[in-house]
């Protein structure tokens, strides 16, 4: 839960406007994320098995450059200063692309 | 002013700000002594830091310590790791066994080329309504002796009985072998991690609300005019001041690329 709390602040520190459990339908591809700005077009998902969603149909949408978005696909998150690290190379890689 | 170079420089000054920020949140947050955490809520003005912090971390630690309760009361838990493991590796490899001598009659029956074409048309059962006056009803018939002598059944029915339940045991003995392989860890090996975690809790919730309170200085707000009002040391107040300029030119910057 900390982590859920730590990436929407990361994400509106960086000026985006976070909408929570954001329904996206996009490309036939329909899910509902856990933080979205629907405007940028950026967002995260925390993947666990309770939630049920595959990363398959998210990375056809990045790789079709549709929206960009933060997958965590790791179980285990060492510490809250690791995963900004993280986030930041994101925000690094996305905003150059723009 | 080329793109390029506006884009450089943004870069340069968000990363100059993230250090600085992170210094500052540390400095500001060093520890999660209750008087230190007080006095950095007072001079950032930050809700997380608020009295009720103190009852979530509290709540954080009251979880893991009864999902280690929970472990100590299972009958598992007397077991050491190593001697879960084994059980779990004789279980294993007990299935295994198991399946390996379900695999011949299986074998025979998916090798003979009319076998599935048999089991469509239900032969040996009333399903099977194939007249004498086919071919196909002798070629279904040859095929039919030809799989009993190669299994050793006295006939179609009795092979397709053992048929079908060797392919239910082998599909439960699957399903048993894939728990065996994602179940839950050992207890004794789930409760050793929690109380590691325990060990390190205290230290990674302080990660935590530092990272938290880098973030409130990244994205700006009242936290700025707390801290500028808020009586500080020489040294934090020079590094709020630095850190402000930064700030300044990270949006300057950012608002020339949004005008560019």
């Amino acid at each position: 839960m900390a982590g859920r709390v730590v990436l929407k602040e990361a994400f509106e520190a960086q000026g985006y406007r976070i909408v929570e459990n954001y329904p996206l339908a996009l490309e036939g591809v329909e899910v509902e994320l856990d933080g979205y700005d629907p405007d940028a077009r950026v967002g995260y998902e925390y993947l666990t098995e309770e939630d049920g969603i595959e990363p398959g149909p998210l990375d056809f949408l990045m790789r079709q450059n549709y929206c960009h978005l933060f997958l965590i696909d790791e179980s285990q998150v060492k510490d809250a200063p690791t995963m900004l690290a993280a986030v930041f190379e994101f925000f690094r890689t996305i905003e150059c692309d723009d | 002013m080329t793109n390029h170079w506006l884009r450089d420089q943004i870069s340069r000054v968000e990363d100059l700000l993230r250090q600085e920020t992170q210094e500052l949140a540390l400095r500001l947050l060093p520890s999660l002594d209750p008087e230190v955490v007080r006095q950095t809520q007072q001079r950032t003005g930050l809700s997380f830091l608020g009295p009720v912090l103190f009852e979530l971390l509290a709540a954080e630690r009251a979880h893991i310590e009864s999902r280690r309760q929970h472990l100590e009361s299972l009958p598992e838990f007397g077991r050491s790791v190593s001697e879960s493991q084994r059980l779990a590796q004789t279980e294993l490899r007990r299935i295994r066994e198991h399946q390996a001598a379900l695999v011949p009659l299986i074998r025979e029956c998916h090798g003979h080329p009319r076998f599935a074409h048999l089991l469509k048309l239900g032969y040996g059962t009333g399903r099977y309504a194939t007249p004498f006056w086919r071919l196909s009803f002798y070629a279904d018939r040859k095929a039919a002796t030809e799989l009993c002598q190669r299994t050793g059944k006295k006939n179609f029915a009795a092979l397709l009985r053992d048929y079908e339940a060797a392919i239910d045991s082998y599909e439960t003995l699957n399903g048993r072998l894939d728990d065996l392989r994602s179940g839950p860890p050992p207890p004794r090996l789930e409760w050793e991690q929690r109380g590691r975690q325990l060990e390190e809790l205290a230290a990674s919730q302080l990660l935590t609300l530092q990272t938290r309170l880098q973030l409130a200085l990244l994205k700006g707000g009242p936290i700025w005019t707390n801290l500028e009002k808020s009586t500080l040391e020489a040294e934090l107040a020079r590094l709020v001041q630095s850190t402000g300029l930064l700030r300044d030119q990270l949006e300057e910057l950012r608002s020339q690329r949004g005008g560019s």
